[in-house]
């Protein structure tokens, strides 16, 4: 056992943000009730309320190391009940952040990047997409009750704006068509970006502010550039 | 009432009962409203409280003036003399200045005249509106015309307004024309008022709307004051413990403390106090009524067993009665594959998760934290008591409400108000004449002539020897029937009363009335419930059951006598003993009335512990109290001295008090306050192996020496519970936990670099002080708790501290070096051996002195006239013992007010010609109201401690000892008729 | 969740000339005005509804109102037996799949976190689970695999268009 005799200051402490500027991380109770909450507490060592105890032992470079906060589901239940008011979720994003981006477990990160370059988390080609969608349509058209179905791409002056989850482009096709159905049916004027039409933002995920704020400035050019007043959230 | 009242007391809660009788028995007038329904507030729906286990709220009742109180379950209703109740009454509106105050209140109309209603239920039996009964939290069925409190007394009816459909049914069924359905609220206002206590309490959260526990959507998620009704005989279930889903008893059942308490994200930064308790006595009822196998289970984060008592009653319930405490504040109750069991989730101490199933789970709910002071609350001459702003078990209501009625006395005496002499009806010259009864029979409207044949009764009554004139009223409820009632007592014979009527309860305040006017005392009247007997008229022979009972009460008329009421002058001196908080308050309390006052302190200076003490408030605090009291023209001082010698009574005390330079005096007195104090426990010579290692006093002592540098300070742990809260000393001695986060705050504002740890039990923040914990927490201090059997371990490594213990939290063993170590060592009370035998007062296991009831006579002594406050009764804070101490003197002034105790009617008394001097009754009387007067010879018996509860002369082998007004031949005879 | 975060932390001005709909804003709207009608009769049997952790808690605790009444509302509009998991709305249980999980190796421990989800739906039996939201459609899916439970997952919004009545 080690013997503690100064505490660092924790950096995850100083970053997270406060759920409210009057609940403090600090004020945690440790009583338990994120613990008790949690459906992942006791596995491979989770444990919300150690995780926010250790943050305030200063002990940030365990936890950042550790794959502790890649498997919360950052769902926010060990919030609600907790009566204290700690920011737990923005911890837990805080430490993800923190991580060396080679480090960040499995495709967030992947997809972060090819976002950034491609415009989308698969770095699907503008032409390919333009294709599958195009296609999608087609059949869609071809259905009883929606003649003349077109997908409207990059439509000047539409009502809504309308992004689209990676993968219903990728391997889920024929979940696109509810949206596009329902818009039929609806009249309404609507349209679909063909650069930049990702709905998903990983960096929320990752922890990585900057990745976050670029795909969300795209969603803003993109209704700029094409006139459009309304945006439909993607997620 | 013949005065109107000079206070108000708003809330007849066990707080504003306290409080009113308080007030009551110094001689003011007060009106005690409420705006529910019923008097007892919160009280009403628990039976039996914790630690006892059962209830005690009679003990509340006056100890002596008995007569001027009906003597009856408070729960049930409040009658006395100077005080009149006012129920379904809310004030909307405080006017004026201390001593001249004007109140509005509204009185809501309940649909029932209270002056009529005889409480007969034939209204409730043919109501066909059925609700939900709030009552019993919901979970059965009351009428839309209902009482109110099941028990209560009167019984009158009230009218839910707001469920009743007017159908009139209930008007049509009523004998007395008591219901009126178009009442509309009435505006009541009341001038020249005194002063107002506020005592409306705090209101109790309800969990309905936190989705997290399931409260509304599980059945057997109830909450802990329904299930005090599920307890209850007069519940739900009529007091079988049964779930409310399939009416099984439950055999695993949940206890989640802290349900609207600690809980800052709804408001809730404080601690309720009394959950704690009542959960583990809940616990042990479950066991007590469903075995022992019984699976019961509380949830908790700390266990705040911080009364004197309570650690032993947890360890109690825990070791032998294997209640279950788990350390963990749970998220959520969910439901389980079978109907209607309960899954809860939580961590054990080593963080592994448990999901565990109960049948049952109770939610430990306490003070509201949506519940708003009214606007008026601050206005000047309105004094609130602690109870409205904390929720706080029982004793400390008690001595909260004593607290705030001595405040009000004293505000009152200030503003020259003093309290009217009691104007008692002269006797009419007749009753000292030869027994001649006069017996009323009521028809109740014609309603009881088709039962009873009254010519007939009449017929039989003239059988009884004896005189008696009969009178057949057509209703004496009535201003009409009452006042040829009082015609013909005060123009006839008679001088003795017997009514066959309806509900005693309900009659007897008219009795007074009829008393007040017409010189024939209320002793000398009686009721019998003819209305009650006639209920089951088919069943048997009715009027052999009616002329048996108007006998019996017939008999008893004719023997009573009046006896001459003892009447003892009062030595106005109180003794206090001990000069800390406690006894300044209890002098200063006492002095402000214009009594005397002894003050004997056995140290060469007065204040306690002031010289220990650092926080400047209580400093600051505690220095008034000295300058008042040494100034006080009434209090006189009297240091290097002990009491060594107290006799005689209450009201007629003789003590001698010994000087540091031998000489005595001798002091006569009329109470005396015990306020012996204590102080902080030492450490033993073991613990201190190095200078880094101090007690927690002493850090405290040097964090707050004047340019203190804490920059070398950096790690401190604190360790509480040192010594306390385990044999031999297994109480919390309360000020520690507080302590230990002030004087770490200190060390934090001195250097704010400072690492600090603390180790605790349970941190026993209880009510508001709460936030001072999560404002330590806030501050970055650690808090790890530990069990009393894996307690940390220091030790020295080459001149270095270190700490090693187990955090639950992190699950890992942890090691800190120390700059500094603190240990609580907690308190122990001032030796109390001599003052215990010098004034006959019995003490606690570990030395202080025992209280005659720790919830509801918190500051009395088994002993009339000897009262007790502060550190010497058990630990207390500083506010806490000066609470006690105005509580204390309150007390002593009920005795010392007065010039004069009259008697009880109902006190023993000795025949001393066939008295043997065996003295079996001096070792049962429980009130040690009984002695041998040396020079006499014989048994004397104090009347005014005695409260004629007869156990004396249940013992004496010569039938030597007699109660008054129940003397053997009366009770004979009483008997006799009864059998018939 | 994060586009609307995002929005708000950084482009505070967005809102001066936009607006921005979530799918429920969308679909109480077509269906209050009239824009889409649906068939009352194609989803008879029983229906559990989850509750999406971004959408519902967190979209409470962020921006001060969570979606839980509006997806209820719109299934009232056409289905007639559907029923709430327990406990659901703001103390709901995530399916497992949220933060990003989906995307990561720990699949074991995503699936041990689902197995309060399945327990809730086992309580329920239902015959149908409806979700509005991707990561959820695709955790549930898996679990219901893993657990051999031959449950259709579909997505609120594939429900309305399933139910569309075409003029």
């Amino acid at each position: 056992m080690e013997t503690l005799t100064k505490r660092k200051p924790s950096l995850i402490k100083q970053q997270a943000p406060l759920r409210d500027s009057t609940h403090l991380m600090d004020m945690c109770m440790a009583c338990g009730t994120c613990s008790a909450g949690c459906p992942l507490t006791g596995v491979d060592g989770f444990d919300p309320r150690k995780i926010i105890r250790m943050v305030l032992m200063g002990r940030d470079e365990e936890l950042i190391e550790s794959k502790l906060p890649w498997l919360c589901t950052m769902c926010g239940k060990c919030e609600h009940a907790c009566p204290m008011g700690i920011n737990i979720i923005s911890t837990i994003r805080t430490i993800r952040g923190m991580v060396d981006r080679d480090k960040v477990p499995g495709m967030i990160h992947k997809g972060i990047e090819l976002c950034l370059e491609t415009g989308n988390n698969i770095g699907l080609p503008e032409e390919d997409f333009v294709f599958i969608i195009e296609d999608v349509g087609e059949e869609l058209a071809a259905m009883p009750g929606f003649a003349d179905f077109k997908v409207p791409i990059d439509k000047k002056g539409a009502n809504i704006l309308h992004t689209l989850h990676n993968k219903l482009v990728n391997t889920q096709n024929e979940d696109l068509v509810h949206w596009w159905k329902i818009f039929y049916a609806a009249k309404e004027d609507w349209t679909v970006p063909k650069q930049n039409w990702e709905g998903v933002n990983w960096g929320l995920f990752s922890g990585d502010d900057e990745a976050m704020k670029l795909s969300v400035g795209r969603i803003v050019d993109n209704m700029d550039q094409l006139g459009i007043t309304n945006l439909m959230y993607p997620e | 009432m013949n005065q109107p009242a000079n206070i108000l007391v708003i809330g007849a809660g066990i707080s504003g009962i306290r409080s009113a009788l308080d007030l009551a028995e110094l001689g003011y007038k007060v009106c005690l409203l409420d705006r529910a329904p019923a008097m007892g507030g919160i009280l009403t729906r628990l039976d039996r409280q914790f630690p006892n286990n059962h209830c005690g709220i009679c003990r509340m009742l006056p100890m002596f003036d008995r007569d001027n109180s009906e003597e009856f379950c408070l729960r049930k209703g409040l009658s006395h003399e100077n005080i009149e109740v006012l129920l379904s009454t809310e004030v909307i509106a405080v006017e004026g200045n201390p001593g001249n105050m004007t109140v509005t209140a509204v009185k809501q109309a309940t649909g029932v005249d209270a002056d009529r209603c005889i409480g007969c239920q034939e209204c409730e039996k043919v109501c066909p509106v059925e609700v939900p009964d709030t009552f019993n939290a919901e979970l059965g069925k009351r009428k839309a015309i209902y009482l109110a409190v099941p028990y209560q007394m009167p019984n009158q009816r009230v009218i839910d307004l707001q469920a009743c459909t007017r159908c009139g049914e209930c008007v049509k069924v009523c004998p007395t024309a008591a219901i009126d359905l178009e009442r509309t609220p009435e505006t009541l206002t009341f001038e020249n008022i005194g002063g107002v206590v506020l005592a409306s309490g705090t209101g109790l959260f309800n969990p309905q709307d936190m989705d997290i526990y399931g409260m509304g959507h599980f059945p057997n998620v109830v909450t802990s004051s329904a299930f005090e009704r599920i307890l209850s005989s007069s519940g739900p279930y009529q007091g079988s413990l049964i779930r409310p889903s399939d009416q099984h008893p439950p055999k695993k059942i949940a206890w989640i403390q802290c349900v609207g308490s600690r809980n800052p994200m709804i408001g809730a930064d404080y601690c309720s106090s009394a959950c704690c308790m009542i959960s583990i006595k809940q616990a042990l009822f479950a066991k007590e009524r469903l075995g022992s196998d019984t699976q019961t289970t509380i949830f908790y984060m700390d266990m705040r067993t911080f009364g004197r008592d309570y650690q032993r009653y947890r360890d109690q319930a825990e070791k032998e009665n294997n209640v279950a405490f788990v350390r963990c504040r749970i998220h959520s109750i969910e439901p389980n594959e079978e109907e209607g069991n309960l899954k809860i989730s939580y961590v054990d101490h080593s963080g592994k998760p448990v999901n565990a199933v109960f049948d049952m789970a109770v939610l430990a709910t306490g003070k509201d934290p949506l519940r708003k002071l009214p606007d008026f609350a601050a206005h000047p001459g309105i004094i609130a008591t602690d109870a409205v702003s904390e929720w706080m078990d029982i004793g400390s209501s008690v001595v909260s409400a004593s607290g705030v009625s001595e405040r009000l006395a004293r505000m009152l005496s200030s503003a020259g108000i003093k309290p009217e002499k009691q104007a008692t009806a002269p006797l009419s010259d007749k009753v000292a004449g030869s027994p001649h009864l006069q017996v009323v029979l009521c028809s109740c409207n014609g309603s009881l002539d088709k039962v009873i044949e009254e010519n007939q009764l009449a017929a039989e009554l003239k059988k009884i020897p004896g005189r008696i004139d009969i009178m057949q009223a057509k209703s004496v409820c009535d201003a009409e029937g009452l006042d040829q009632v009082k015609e013909i007592l005060l123009n006839g014979p008679a001088n003795r009363v017997l009514f066959a009527a309806c509900n005693a309860q309900v009659f007897r305040p008219k009795l007074k009335q009829l008393a007040a006017v017409t010189g024939i005392p209320k002793e000398f009247m009686d009721v019998v419930n003819l209305r009650g007997l006639t209920e089951n008229a088919a069943s048997h022979d009715l009027l052999g059951e009616i002329m048996n009972q108007l006998e019996m009460r017939a008999n008893r008329l004719f023997r009573k006598k009046i006896t001459p009421a003892d009447v003892r002058p009062i030595q106005k001196t109180a003794l206090v003993i001990g000069s800390g908080p406690a006894g300044l308050s209890a002098a200063l309390a006492l002095a402000a009335q214009n009594i005397k006052v002894v003050l004997v302190e056995k140290k060469e200076t007065i204040g306690g512990n002031f010289a220990n003490i650092h926080d400047a408030q209580i400093r600051e605090m505690i220095g008034q109290l000295m300058d008042e009291a040494k100034d006080h023209p009434l209090i006189t001082m009297h240091t290097d001295t002990e009491v060594i010698n107290n006799a005689g009574v209450a009201g007629q005390f003789v003590a001698r008090l010994r000087h540091a330079n031998g000489a005595e005096t001798t002091v006569l007195h009329g109470a005396a306050v015990i306020a012996t104090g204590g102080g902080k426990a030492d450490l033993p010579a073991d613990t201190l192996a190095d200078n880094k290692i101090i007690s927690l006093y002493d850090l405290e002592a040097e964090l707050n020496q004047p340019g203190i540098d804490a920059a070398n300070i950096n790690t401190v742990v604190f360790m509480q519970c040192i010594g306390s809260r385990e044999e031999p000393r297994n109480y919390c001695s309360r000020i520690c936990c507080l302590k230990s986060l002030k004087t770490a705050m200190k060390l934090k504002e001195l250097n704010p670099n400072c690492d600090i740890y603390v180790f605790y039990r349970d941190m026993m923040t209880y009510g508001e002080s709460e936030k001072f914990y999560t404002q330590a927490r806030a501050k970055g201090i650690i808090f790890i708790p530990f069990e009393k059997q894996e307690k940390p371990a220091i030790k020295i490594e080459s001149g270095r501290v270190l700490v090693e213990g187990y955090d639950p939290v992190l699950n890992e063993p942890v090691c800190i070096e120390a700059d500094r170590v603190a240990l609580a060592s907690g308190l122990i009370p001032n030796p109390v051996d001599l003052v215990a035998s010098t004034f006959h007062v019995e003490t606690t296991q570990d030395g202080f002195i025992q209280e005659a009831d720790s919830k509801w006579r918190p500051v009395d002594t088994g002993r009339e006239g000897i009262f007790v406050c502060g550190l010497a009764r058990g630990p207390v804070r500083a506010d806490e013992a000066v609470q006690e101490g105005k509580a204390a003197g309150l007390r002593a002034l009920r005795i010392l007010a007065r010039d004069t105790i009259p008697a009880s009617q109902h006190s023993a008394y000795v025949r001393h010609a066939i008295c043997s001097l065996c003295e079996r009754c001096i070792a049962v009387c429980p009130f040690d109201a009984r002695y041998v007067d040396p020079d006499l010879g014989r048994i004397m018996v104090d009347p005014v401690a005695c409260q004629g509860c007869g156990v004396c002369a249940a013992e004496c082998p010569n039938g030597a000892t007699l109660i008054g007004d129940f003397e053997e031949y009366g009770v004979m005879d009483e008997i006799e008729a009864a059998l018939g | 969740m994060a586009t609307r975060t995002g929005l708000r932390k950084w482009f505070p001005d967005f809102f001066d000339k936009h607006q921005a709909f979530t799918v429920f804003d969308l679909l109480v709207d077509y269906l209050k005005s009239g824009r889409i009608k649906l068939n009352t009769s194609m989803f008879g049997q029983r229906l559990a509804y989850h509750d999406p952790c971004n959408y519902g808690r967190k979209s409470e605790e962020v921006f001060g109102h969570g979606y839980f009444e509006e997806p209820r509302w719109v299934l009232d509009q056409f289905v007639s037996n559907w029923v709430d998991l327990y406990p659901a709305k703001a103390n709901g249980y995530c399916c497992g799949g949220g933060g990003g999980t989906m995307l990561t190796p720990y699949r074991e421990e995503r699936l041990h976190y689902g197995l309060r989800k399945i327990e809730q739906i086992k309580r329920v039996n239902p015959e149908m689970i409806v979700v509005p939201c991707h990561s959820c459609h695709g955790q549930i899916k898996q679990l219901l695999k893993e657990h051999e439970m031959d449950i259709p997952v579909k997505y609120l919004w594939e429900m309305v268009a399933d139910a569309l009545i075409m003029d």
